[in-house]
């Protein structure tokens, strides 16, 4: 697919996913009234439905999903592997560790998004100090010690699920999961996304370096350590954001970018904002469908980025195999 | 012209000495080749010549400047490499793969001009392969793959070529072309370094020659008189012998 044509349709997409997101839930609102009520000529019920519940909702759902398909892309170039996604280097794990301690301590909401942001940065402060050793500073030290520690996290997140009692462990699965209930403040996220998208666009086409190997970057002019540096600091700040708000929602930062490059957004130049739309639409209907599938209950959003994602992956793949 | 000049340099891989104090200067419309048994050193020469490593002592000049304190985008304008080998984790065209080469042209936020899509276009035709700009780099055989770099070398368009074992995985014909393509380039008035496994090609394709001895020993100069029978011999640990004739001199083993 052309640049243009891809990022017209994503764009498509992603406002078409907005307004059914503010239309379902609930109680379903007729599309002429929400469009109605964002020209700010609404009835009061609808306004309130809009503005104070759903399109914050959606616009942390949007932000989130952009935030971990950008993140995804650059974790991939950083470590020159296609199955580099957001969490591996256990930057979500710290800030899991710390929401969670925060439920079983039973603190107050706000006070648990602080301990989950306060994780995200100690657990990348450790994987880039510890990874920084001697001096020496290779994607695979790199890779290797966010593993081990991103397993280390895991092992504290089974203990603090171990201890609970049995009433918080519901918030603690959901949170572990993914889910957008709690996210009514997207202004955080969406300023780190707009941050993010104008601090890595420039860089794109040293990404596409990159993903060919240190090597290839450096003899074509690529100073390639701050440029990993820049990636790293963008990235981790990306997805503790992400995390902070929605959990650890899965699936999207590995598959989007890959379910883009099928469609043929190689150049990180389009790669980057595709990835941003496209994750963002992905995971502002998943999270819709989460509100709506079992309403009045809701679902986790991460169980259905992954059986929304898995499929259309899947059938992508095969699609690119036969051509 | 100077392109590029060794002033004492020292160059290591952990505690083995590879070269000692080389002192060598690449002239425009050179090509040279080196030469050296496995592990002598040269593809770490060839990096450090690109301002890929840091010596252990001693500068490499490009155009009279200190290359170390050179920005990197500066030192690829001017000097390409072929590296032994290319990685391609993520999927890519031959179109795009080439036009990569213009990137130390580029500023960070202009696209690639009118111009750039041109030197790109003539640097496929000169590897002969035009007409595969769509086509996925998995989908190559090695020999494709290598002159798809070639190619991106080429759309770099720097001033001094640097190969790595460029006949790596070419059949003859490509071999041959190769070298008539180094030829021409070198009488443009830009030079060239080749890693090279064969003498013969050597003094064929070459003018002049860096021979490697392994800890840390060295000895350049033109050719047809450094490369001889007893120095080969010595420089491979293996009994060479020249065989002249019909104004053709070839060494065999």
């Amino acid at each position: 697919m052309r640049p243009l044509p891809m990022l017209i349709l994503l764009t498509v997409i992603a406002l078409a996913a907005l307004l059914s997101a503010l239309a379902f839930g609930s109680l379903n609102l007729e599309l002429g009234a929400v469009l109605k009520s964002l020209a700010g000529r609404g009835d009061p019920l609808t306004d309130c439905v809009l503005f104070d519940l759903r399109l914050p909702r959606a616009l942390a759902a949007f932000a989130v999903g952009a935030l971990l398909a950008l993140a995804g892309v650059q974790m991939q170039v950083l470590l020159g592997n296609p199955l580099a996604e957001p969490y591996v280097l256990g930057v979500s794990g710290g800030a899991a560790v710390g929401a969670l301690l925060a439920i079983l301590l039973g603190v107050a909401p706000w006070l648990q998004s602080s301990a989950a942001l306060l994780g995200a940065f100690g657990s990348m402060a450790l994987v880039f100090g510890l990874a920084r050793g001697s001096g020496v500073w290779s994607p695979t030290r790199l890779l290797l010690t966010g593993v081990v520690l991103a397993t280390g996290w895991g092992a504290l997140i089974s203990f603090l699920l171990a201890v609970a009692p049995e009433t918080q462990i519901r918030g603690m699965i959901f949170w572990l999961m993914g889910d957008l209930a709690s996210a009514d403040h997207p202004w955080p996220a969406l300023l780190v996304l707009v941050a993010a998208l104008l601090l890595t666009l420039p860089l794109a086409r040293s990404l596409n370096l990159l993903a060919r190997g240190e090597l290839q970057a450096s003899v074509l002019g690529v100073d390639v350590a701050p440029l990993r540096f820049k990636l790293f600091l963008i990235a981790s700040l990306m997805i503790a954001t992400a995390v902070t708000v929605g959990g650890s929602i899965a699936f999207i930062g590995l598959v989007v970018p890959h379910l883009l490059r099928l469609l043929g957004a190689r150049d990180h130049r389009l790669l980057l904002p595709a990835s941003a739309l496209c994750g963002g639409a992905l995971l502002l209907i998943a999270d819709t469908l989460a509100r709506t599938l079992i309403a009045p209950q809701q679902l986790p959003v991460g169980v259905l980025t992954a059986l929304l994602g898995v499929p259309l992956f899947l059938l992508l793949l095969q699609r690119s195999e036969r051509s | 012209m100077t392109l590029l000049e060794t002033q004492r340099l020292d160059l290591a891989v952990g505690d083995r000495t590879l070269c000692n104090g080389l002192d060598w200067s690449i002239q425009q419309g050179e090509r040279w080749a080196i030469l050296g048994t496995n592990g002598a050193g040269k593809t770490t020469l060839l990096h450090t010549l690109a301002g890929l490593r840091t010596p252990l002592r001693g500068h490499v000049m490009l155009k009279g400047e200190p290359l170390a304190q050179l920005p990197r985008r500066t030192v690829a304008q001017l000097i390409g490499l072929l590296p032994q080998d290319s990685i391609d984790p993520f999927p890519a065209t031959v179109w795009e793969t080439v036009l990569m080469g213009r990137h130390p042209h580029l500023n960070p936020w202009s696209g690639e001009s009118d111009s750039d899509i041109q030197i790109a276009r003539d640097a496929i035709a000169r590897c002969g392969l035009t007409g595969w700009e769509e086509r996925a780099i998995a989908t190559l055989s090695g020999g494709e793959r290598r002159r798809v770099a070639l190619a991106t070398l080429l759309a770099q368009d720097p001033a001094l070529f640097l190969l790595d074992e460029p006949t790596n995985h070419l059949d003859l014909r490509h071999q041959a072309e190769l070298f008539t393509l180094m030829k021409s380039l070198s009488e443009e008035g830009r030079g060239a370094v080749m890693v090279l496994h064969d003498p013969n090609q050597a003094l064929r394709h070459a003018t002049h020659a860096l021979l490697l001895y392994g800890e840390g020993r060295w000895e350049t100069g033109e050719c047809n008189s450094l490369l001889t029978e007893e120095r080969l011999t010595r420089l491979y640990d293996h009994p060479l012998q020249r065989i002249s004739g019909n104004g053709q001199t070839v060494f065999i083993t």
